[in-house]
């Protein structure tokens, strides 16, 4: 269900209550390396013990709660960036460490007990597909972030780069395209005599992976971007 | 029926304020599910948006030749298109829309419009996913490799109308990849493995 957000969580919201109405933040406070058991505390709380930017911290977890919810840059202060581009780079590594290799694994089980033409078409599918994805993030890691890295570390149009955020904004690939034909194919298109547990298990973590990469693509097409790009005009 | 259709719906309005409005209106609506809520067309995302049943949008987001024929420009085939209005509008392109919402609508006016807007949506518009023949063979060609001039040169038909088939076949199957559409081509024996 689509949670409308008339009323986004604020700084005094309780970290508790908020995962209890969206528990995917569950694997954002665990890329944050936030730590259970933390009782009552409040979001302001919790950021000032994990060194989090407020802004940054409830601008996630508003995005990841509500899907009507559009982020104010307005908000946002420019040394946010920094915290922005650390969660990312976390996330990124969360995707192309665990969950990733994990759907890899089990597609790969799921389709021992297919027919050899759907086993053979979906395997080079999904490598096709994994080979893009590595690359999506490499070229984010190694060309965006140091981008703003030296960026935010030379300000004022000092950058000897001619790389611009607005090239980031043009390229920026799309990944969850592939992952929700993959959906579909399992769902409604591989015969009904393959199936397992498994192919539930599958279809269920990738509907939670792609919900995830659709939030994360938000952040970075809506957040960092404009923000990157406000920065480039100083 | 009880087990009524639930209608997808998709809000276009720049106003954050509007929007979270009209939104909480509907949100009292079952028939109605909210896809999303983006502030003008730019936002669009296929995969995500197209199933809309019914586009909510603010004319003050097109242009005026985008106004002047608004179902041929839109991203999307919307069976009903609703026009939220912050300022009059001119009545050939009011005429295109199944209805107009207006700032001081009242809750009962909003719910009354809407209700009478889906009253009239033909459920097969709706439902049916199967592919003609003529989508088959574009699938087929797309199957293939082939480009959309290649195609349009081998079926004899415009390269627009080879555009509109591959979109119809993507929102029919949920599949929007080449590879994606290329797999299912192949599962379902429309193109041999050894053809590719």
């Amino acid at each position: 269900m689509p949670r409308s957000s008339i009323n986004p969580h604020t700084a005094n919201t309780k970290l508790a209550s908020m995962v209890l109405g969206c528990p995917a933040l569950l694997s954002v406070l665990n890329r944050l390396n936030i730590k259970l058991g933390f009782g009552d505390t409040t979001v302001a709380d919790i950021c000032q013990r994990y060194g989090l930017s407020p802004g940054v911290f409830l601008m996630i977890c508003n995005i990841y709660t509500f899907d009507t919810y559009r982020p104010n840059i307005e908000h946002l202060q420019p040394n946010d960036i920094g915290h922005i581009v650390a969660y990312l780079r976390t996330s990124h590594r969360y995707y192309t460490g665990v969950s990733f290799p994990r759907l890899h694994a089990n597609i790969h089980t799921l389709l021992k007990s297919c027919d050899e033409v759907s086993r053979q078409v979906l395997d080079k599918f999904y490598d096709d597909y994994d080979q893009e994805v590595t690359k999506h993030f490499d070229y984010e890691e190694s060309v965006v972030f140091p981008y703003i890295d030296q960026l935010l570390a030379q300000p004022q149009g000092t950058t000897h780069t001619s790389y611009r955020i607005e090239q980031f904004e043009q390229n920026h690939s799309n990944i969850e395209e592939k992952l929700n034909d993959l959906k579909n194919i399992l769902l409604k298109y591989l015969t009904e005599s393959c199936s397992s547990p498994l192919r539930t298990e599958v279809l269920m973590s990738i509907f939670t992976l792609e919900d995830d990469l659709t939030r994360h693509t938000l952040i970075e097409e809506r957040v960092l971007a404009p923000l990157v790009a406000k920065l480039e005009r100083q | 029926m009880s087990s009524a259709k639930v209608y997808q719906v998709l809000l276009v309005e720049p106003s954050p304020l509007v929007g979270a409005g009209l939104l909480a209106i509907l949100s009292k609506l079952r028939e109605m599910h909210i896809i999303d809520h983006i502030a003008d067309l730019s936002e669009f995302v296929e995969r995500r948006h197209a199933m809309a049943d019914v586009l909510i949008i603010a004319p003050s987001t097109l242009s005026h030749a985008e106004l002047r024929n608004v179902r041929r420009y839109l991203p999307l085939q919307a069976p009903k298109l609703v026009a939220l209005l912050s300022s009059p509008m001119e009545e050939a392109h009011a005429a295109q829309f199944d209805a107009t919402i207006g700032l001081y609508d009242t809750h009962e006016q909003v719910a009354q419009k809407m209700r009478f807007v889906l009253k009239g949506t033909p459920q097969e518009a709706i439902d049916s996913n199967e592919l003609t023949e003529r989508e088959l063979a574009v699938l087929a060609c797309v199957a293939k490799g082939l480009t959309n001039k290649e195609i349009s040169n081998m079926l004899n038909i415009s390269i627009n109308t080879v555009t509109t088939h591959r979109k119809r076949i993507s929102h029919k199957l949920g599949i929007y990849s080449i590879s994606g559409i290329t797999a299912y081509a192949i599962m379902n024996k429309i193109v041999n493995i050894t053809d590719l």
